[in-house]
Protein backbone atom coordinates (compact mmCIF):
# COMPACT_ATOMS: atom_id res chain seq x y z
CA UNK A 1 0.00 0.00 0.00
CA UNK A 2 1.00 3.43 -0.34
CA UNK A 3 1.56 5.66 2.14
CA UNK A 4 1.96 9.93 1.72
CA UNK A 5 2.44 12.17 4.75
CA UNK A 6 1.84 15.65 5.08
CA UNK A 7 -0.32 18.57 6.38
CA UNK A 8 -3.84 19.11 6.01
CA UNK A 9 -4.43 22.45 3.95
CA UNK A 10 -7.21 23.43 2.19
CA UNK A 11 -10.59 21.22 3.43
CA UNK A 12 -12.71 21.07 -0.13
CA UNK A 13 -15.51 19.21 1.44
CA UNK A 14 -17.10 17.27 4.23
CA UNK A 15 -14.97 14.04 3.10
CA UNK A 16 -12.06 15.56 0.93
CA UNK A 17 -9.14 17.95 1.94
CA UNK A 18 -5.86 18.50 0.40
CA UNK A 19 -2.78 17.24 1.82
CA UNK A 20 0.50 19.21 1.52
CA UNK A 21 2.64 16.73 1.44
CA UNK A 22 6.24 16.51 3.31
CA UNK A 23 7.33 12.48 2.97
CA UNK A 24 6.77 10.07 0.67
CA UNK A 25 7.02 6.17 1.46
CA UNK A 26 10.21 4.43 -0.14
CA UNK A 27 8.77 1.80 -2.98
CA UNK A 28 5.44 3.66 -3.61
CA UNK A 29 3.78 2.64 -6.57
CA UNK A 30 2.60 5.97 -7.74
CA UNK A 31 3.96 9.09 -7.95
CA UNK A 32 2.94 12.16 -5.75
CA UNK A 33 2.87 15.80 -6.32
CA UNK A 34 3.66 18.56 -3.55
CA UNK A 35 -0.24 18.81 -3.05
CA UNK A 36 -2.81 15.87 -3.76
CA UNK A 37 -6.55 15.84 -3.05
CA UNK A 38 -7.49 13.49 -0.46
CA UNK A 39 -10.85 11.47 0.01
CA UNK A 40 -11.15 10.08 4.34
CA UNK A 41 -12.31 6.51 3.97
CA UNK A 42 -11.73 6.36 7.55
CA UNK A 43 -9.75 8.16 10.26
CA UNK A 44 -8.71 7.41 13.99
CA UNK A 45 -9.35 11.35 15.28
CA UNK A 46 -11.29 10.35 18.17
CA UNK A 47 -12.60 13.93 17.86
CA UNK A 48 -14.39 13.28 14.33
CA UNK A 49 -17.71 11.73 14.57
CA UNK A 50 -17.34 7.92 14.85
CA UNK A 51 -19.43 7.60 11.02
CA UNK A 52 -18.00 9.52 8.30
CA UNK A 53 -21.42 10.33 6.45
CA UNK A 54 -21.58 12.29 9.97
CA UNK A 55 -18.94 14.59 9.34
CA UNK A 56 -19.45 18.44 8.00
CA UNK A 57 -16.42 20.37 5.96
CA UNK A 58 -16.28 22.59 9.74
CA UNK A 59 -15.78 19.77 11.65
CA UNK A 60 -13.22 18.64 9.32
CA UNK A 61 -11.79 21.95 9.33
CA UNK A 62 -11.52 22.30 13.23
CA UNK A 63 -10.00 18.77 13.49
CA UNK A 64 -7.53 18.57 10.49
CA UNK A 65 -6.52 21.63 9.47
CA UNK A 66 -2.77 21.92 9.99
CA UNK A 67 -2.89 18.83 11.17
CA UNK A 68 0.75 16.43 9.90
CA UNK A 69 -1.17 12.95 9.05
CA UNK A 70 -0.35 9.83 7.43
CA UNK A 71 -2.74 8.86 4.47
CA UNK A 72 -2.86 5.36 3.43
CA UNK A 73 -4.01 4.75 -0.25
CA UNK A 74 -6.61 2.78 -0.75
CA UNK A 75 -7.59 3.56 -4.40
CA UNK A 76 -8.75 6.86 -6.74
CA UNK A 77 -12.35 7.78 -7.13
CA UNK A 78 -13.57 9.19 -10.26
CA UNK A 79 -12.65 12.70 -9.72
CA UNK A 80 -9.08 12.16 -8.79
CA UNK A 81 -8.85 12.02 -5.34
CA UNK A 82 -6.95 9.55 -3.43
CA UNK A 83 -9.36 7.64 -1.17
CA UNK A 84 -7.21 7.21 1.74
CA UNK A 85 -7.34 6.19 5.26
CA UNK A 86 -6.07 9.06 7.20
CA UNK A 87 -4.35 8.67 10.76
CA UNK A 88 -2.28 10.62 12.95
CA UNK A 89 1.67 10.36 12.35
CA UNK A 90 4.11 9.77 15.00
CA UNK A 91 4.13 11.85 18.26
CA UNK A 92 5.14 15.89 18.09
CA UNK A 93 6.31 15.17 21.76
CA UNK A 94 5.64 13.24 24.84
CA UNK B 1 24.88 33.74 17.21
CA UNK B 2 22.96 31.78 19.71
CA UNK B 3 23.06 33.37 23.07
CA UNK B 4 22.38 31.46 26.23
CA UNK B 5 18.68 31.51 27.64
CA UNK B 6 18.75 31.97 31.41
CA UNK B 7 18.17 29.03 33.96
CA UNK B 8 16.93 29.68 37.43
CA UNK B 9 19.09 27.12 40.08
CA UNK B 10 17.84 27.41 43.91
CA UNK B 11 18.23 24.66 46.50
CA UNK B 12 15.79 22.58 47.73
CA UNK B 13 15.26 24.71 50.94
CA UNK B 14 15.06 27.75 48.66
CA UNK B 15 11.90 26.89 47.22
CA UNK B 16 9.46 29.01 49.31
CA UNK B 17 11.50 32.14 48.45
CA UNK B 18 11.11 31.60 45.52
CA UNK B 19 7.96 30.69 44.92
CA UNK B 20 7.07 33.49 42.23
CA UNK B 21 9.85 32.31 39.85
CA UNK B 22 7.44 29.71 38.02
CA UNK B 23 5.65 32.66 36.17
CA UNK B 24 9.42 33.81 34.61
CA UNK B 25 9.74 29.26 33.45
CA UNK B 26 5.86 29.96 31.68
CA UNK B 27 6.10 33.02 30.54
CA UNK B 28 10.06 32.42 28.59
CA UNK B 29 12.46 34.65 30.38
CA UNK B 30 14.37 31.88 32.03
CA UNK B 31 14.62 28.01 30.16
CA UNK B 32 14.12 25.92 33.67
CA UNK B 33 13.98 26.29 37.22
CA UNK B 34 16.42 23.45 38.59
CA UNK B 35 15.83 22.85 41.95
CA UNK B 36 19.01 21.02 43.38
CA UNK B 37 19.31 18.25 45.79
CA UNK B 38 15.44 17.69 45.34
CA UNK B 39 15.63 14.27 46.47
CA UNK B 40 18.27 11.90 47.92
CA UNK B 41 20.66 10.11 46.39
CA UNK B 42 20.24 7.13 48.46
CA UNK B 43 17.09 6.89 47.45
CA UNK B 44 17.91 6.80 43.76
CA UNK B 45 20.55 5.07 44.06
CA UNK B 46 17.68 2.33 45.71
CA UNK B 47 15.32 2.85 42.57
CA UNK B 48 18.05 2.34 40.31
CA UNK B 49 19.34 -1.39 42.01
CA UNK B 50 15.10 -1.66 41.57
CA UNK B 51 14.78 -0.50 37.91
CA UNK B 52 18.01 -2.79 37.15
CA UNK B 53 16.68 -5.84 38.38
CA UNK B 54 13.27 -4.96 36.80
CA UNK B 55 14.63 -4.39 33.29
CA UNK B 56 17.60 -7.11 32.82
CA UNK B 57 17.31 -7.04 29.20
CA UNK B 58 17.99 -3.35 29.59
CA UNK B 59 18.07 -2.10 25.69
CA UNK B 60 14.73 -3.25 25.28
CA UNK B 61 12.70 -1.21 27.69
CA UNK B 62 13.00 2.37 27.53
CA UNK B 63 10.06 3.50 30.30
CA UNK B 64 8.43 2.08 33.00
CA UNK B 65 4.64 3.53 33.23
CA UNK B 66 2.26 5.28 30.06
CA UNK B 67 2.25 8.48 28.74
CA UNK B 68 -0.82 10.33 27.25
CA UNK B 69 0.15 11.07 23.98
CA UNK B 70 1.25 7.39 23.32
CA UNK B 71 -2.15 6.65 23.41
CA UNK B 72 -4.15 10.06 22.12
CA UNK B 73 -6.70 7.00 19.62
CA UNK B 74 -6.65 4.37 22.52
CA UNK B 75 -8.51 6.16 25.39
CA UNK B 76 -9.44 3.08 27.55
CA UNK B 77 -6.22 1.21 26.89
CA UNK B 78 -4.64 4.53 28.17
CA UNK B 79 -6.34 4.17 31.63
CA UNK B 80 -5.98 0.66 31.82
CA UNK B 81 -2.70 0.91 31.66
CA UNK B 82 -2.30 3.63 33.86
CA UNK B 83 -4.06 1.65 36.80
CA UNK B 84 -1.54 -0.96 35.96
CA UNK B 85 1.45 1.18 35.83
CA UNK B 86 0.07 2.48 39.25
CA UNK B 87 1.09 -0.56 40.66
CA UNK B 88 4.72 -0.90 39.45
CA UNK B 89 5.35 2.44 40.16
CA UNK B 90 4.37 1.88 44.02
CA UNK B 91 6.62 -1.22 43.92
CA UNK B 92 9.26 0.86 42.48
CA UNK B 93 9.09 4.27 45.73
CA UNK B 94 8.51 1.01 48.30
CA UNK B 95 9.67 1.83 51.82
CA UNK B 96 11.29 4.95 49.81
CA UNK B 97 9.53 8.86 49.58
CA UNK B 98 7.26 8.35 46.31
CA UNK B 99 8.89 11.42 44.50
CA UNK B 100 5.68 12.15 42.84
CA UNK B 101 4.16 13.02 46.45
CA UNK B 102 7.20 15.45 46.65
CA UNK B 103 6.55 16.83 43.57
CA UNK B 104 3.13 17.50 44.74
CA UNK B 105 4.31 18.75 47.75
CA UNK B 106 6.07 20.89 46.42
CA UNK B 107 4.06 22.56 44.19
CA UNK B 108 2.03 23.30 46.83
CA UNK B 109 4.45 25.42 47.78
CA UNK B 110 4.32 27.11 44.15
CA UNK B 111 0.44 27.28 44.65
CA UNK B 112 -0.66 27.81 47.82
CA UNK B 113 -4.02 28.52 46.65
CA UNK B 114 -4.40 25.81 44.60
CA UNK B 115 -5.22 22.17 45.17
CA UNK B 116 -2.61 19.62 43.49
CA UNK B 117 -3.68 16.17 42.68
CA UNK B 118 -3.49 13.95 40.06
CA UNK B 119 -6.02 14.43 37.12
CA UNK B 120 -9.34 12.39 37.24
CA UNK B 121 -11.68 11.89 34.33
CA UNK B 122 -14.88 9.89 34.33
CA UNK B 123 -13.84 9.03 37.59
CA UNK B 124 -10.62 7.04 36.29
CA UNK B 125 -7.44 8.34 37.39
CA UNK B 126 -4.45 9.55 34.51
CA UNK B 127 -1.38 7.53 35.06
CA UNK B 128 1.34 9.64 37.40
CA UNK B 129 5.01 9.91 36.32
CA UNK B 130 6.79 8.05 33.97
CA UNK B 131 10.42 6.30 34.13
CA UNK B 132 12.33 7.00 30.75
CA UNK B 133 15.51 5.19 30.27
CA UNK B 134 18.34 6.69 27.91
CA UNK B 135 20.86 4.22 27.13
CA UNK B 136 24.20 4.15 24.99
CA UNK B 137 22.86 6.51 21.60
CA UNK B 138 19.54 7.04 22.58
CA UNK B 139 18.40 10.60 22.36
CA UNK B 140 15.31 12.61 22.11
CA UNK B 141 14.71 14.71 18.99
CA UNK B 142 13.73 18.14 19.06
CA UNK B 143 10.08 18.19 20.32
CA UNK B 144 7.71 19.52 22.55
CA UNK B 145 4.88 18.87 24.81
CA UNK B 146 1.33 20.54 24.40
CA UNK B 147 -1.59 18.39 25.38
CA UNK B 148 -3.95 21.07 23.98
CA UNK B 149 -3.19 20.39 21.10
CA UNK B 150 -2.38 16.58 20.93
CA UNK B 151 -4.63 15.16 23.06
CA UNK B 152 -8.18 17.23 22.24
CA UNK B 153 -10.14 14.60 23.83
CA UNK B 154 -8.86 14.32 27.06
CA UNK B 155 -9.92 16.38 29.66
CA UNK B 156 -5.99 17.74 30.56
CA UNK B 157 -6.52 19.44 27.05
CA UNK B 158 -8.44 22.00 28.46
CA UNK B 159 -6.30 23.88 31.23
CA UNK B 160 -4.23 26.43 29.41
CA UNK B 161 -0.76 26.14 31.06
CA UNK B 162 1.33 22.97 30.92
CA UNK B 163 4.82 22.88 32.84
CA UNK B 164 6.58 19.85 32.84
CA UNK B 165 8.80 18.52 35.97
CA UNK B 166 11.52 16.07 35.80
CA UNK B 167 13.67 14.17 38.53
CA UNK B 168 16.80 12.80 37.55
CA UNK B 169 17.32 9.37 39.04
CA UNK B 170 20.74 8.74 37.43
CA UNK B 171 22.89 10.68 34.74
CA UNK B 172 24.87 9.37 31.92
CA UNK B 173 28.38 9.45 32.31
CA UNK B 174 28.33 11.76 29.62
CA UNK B 175 25.88 13.18 26.81
CA UNK B 176 22.29 13.24 27.84
CA UNK B 177 22.12 17.01 27.97
CA UNK B 178 18.84 18.58 27.72
CA UNK B 179 19.24 21.12 25.60
CA UNK B 180 16.48 24.04 25.19
CA UNK B 181 15.27 26.70 22.42
CA UNK B 182 13.45 29.92 23.30
CA UNK B 183 11.31 29.27 20.62
CA UNK B 184 7.37 28.33 21.74
CA UNK B 185 5.18 26.08 18.90
CA UNK B 186 2.92 27.14 16.37
CA UNK B 187 0.53 25.75 14.30
CA UNK B 188 2.47 26.27 11.48
CA UNK B 189 5.63 24.35 12.59
CA UNK B 190 3.54 20.91 11.70
CA UNK B 191 4.95 21.45 8.65
CA UNK B 192 8.68 20.34 10.48
CA UNK B 193 7.09 17.22 11.30
CA UNK B 194 8.87 13.99 11.35
CA UNK B 195 7.08 11.03 10.90
CA UNK B 196 7.65 9.01 14.19
CA UNK B 197 8.44 11.60 16.48
CA UNK B 198 9.36 15.46 16.83
CA UNK B 199 10.08 17.75 14.66
CA UNK B 200 13.25 18.88 12.32
CA UNK B 201 16.22 20.80 13.55
CA UNK B 202 14.59 23.40 10.62
CA UNK B 203 11.82 24.42 13.17
CA UNK B 204 14.23 26.11 15.53
CA UNK B 205 16.62 27.70 12.81
CA UNK B 206 15.17 31.12 14.06
CA UNK B 207 15.55 30.84 17.64
CA UNK B 208 18.19 32.97 19.49
CA UNK B 209 18.89 31.99 22.41
CA UNK B 210 19.09 27.94 23.71
CA UNK B 211 20.63 26.31 27.10
CA UNK B 212 22.37 23.13 27.72
CA UNK B 213 21.94 21.59 31.26
CA UNK B 214 22.88 18.31 32.45
CA UNK B 215 21.39 18.36 35.98
CA UNK B 216 22.37 16.10 38.94
CA UNK B 217 21.34 13.13 40.41
CA UNK B 218 18.37 13.98 42.26
CA UNK B 219 17.69 17.60 40.66
CA UNK B 220 13.80 18.15 39.91
CA UNK B 221 13.80 20.72 36.72
CA UNK B 222 10.76 22.57 35.77
CA UNK B 223 10.18 23.48 32.46
CA UNK B 224 7.44 25.22 30.07
CA UNK B 225 7.52 21.95 27.08
CA UNK B 226 5.69 23.96 24.89
CA UNK B 227 9.13 25.58 23.70
CA UNK B 228 11.25 23.08 22.09
CA UNK B 229 13.66 20.76 23.36
CA UNK B 230 16.10 18.01 22.82
CA UNK B 231 17.99 15.45 24.29
CA UNK B 232 21.57 14.86 22.84
CA UNK B 233 22.82 11.04 22.63
CA UNK B 234 23.74 9.09 26.00
CA UNK B 235 27.38 8.16 25.63
CA UNK B 236 29.05 5.19 28.49
CA UNK B 237 27.27 2.56 30.04
CA UNK B 238 25.32 4.93 32.53
CA UNK B 239 21.38 4.71 31.71
CA UNK B 240 20.25 8.48 32.03
CA UNK B 241 17.19 7.38 34.45
CA UNK B 242 14.31 10.66 34.70
CA UNK B 243 11.02 10.28 36.54
CA UNK B 244 8.78 12.69 34.26
CA UNK B 245 5.31 13.67 35.45
CA UNK B 246 3.30 16.86 33.75
CA UNK B 247 0.96 19.49 35.06
CA UNK B 248 -1.37 22.05 33.99
CA UNK B 249 -3.46 24.70 35.35
CA UNK B 250 -5.29 27.84 34.55
CA UNK B 251 -4.34 31.16 35.94
CA UNK B 252 -7.26 31.50 38.58
CA UNK B 253 -8.22 27.89 38.45
CA UNK B 254 -8.29 26.11 41.76
CA UNK B 255 -6.60 23.26 40.69
CA UNK B 256 -3.12 21.64 39.48
CA UNK B 257 -3.14 18.49 37.87
CA UNK B 258 -0.88 15.86 37.29
CA UNK B 259 -0.35 13.23 34.40
CA UNK B 260 1.53 10.97 32.53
Amino acid sequence: MDIIWGNVGKVLSDQTFELNLTHRKDGNKNTYSDIEKIRISETDFMSLPADINNYTKELVEENLSGVFVKCEIKDKDEEGNWISSVSHSGQGGY
Amino acid sequence: MLQSWPSITIDQNEILENNKKLSKIIDGEFSVLIIKNFYDKDSCNTIIQRINSNTPNQHQIKKIGVSLVSHITRKVEYFAEADKARKTLREIFFELEDPRKKIHSTLSKFFPDKEISIAVENSKKYACGVIRLHEFGDSAAIHRDNVSYEAKNNDVSKFPIQLSTVLYIQQSENGGELVLYKKSWEKSDERFRNIEFGYKRDVVANSTQHVKIKPNQGDLIIINPNYYHEILPVKGSKRRITLGLFLAFSKYGKKVVTWS
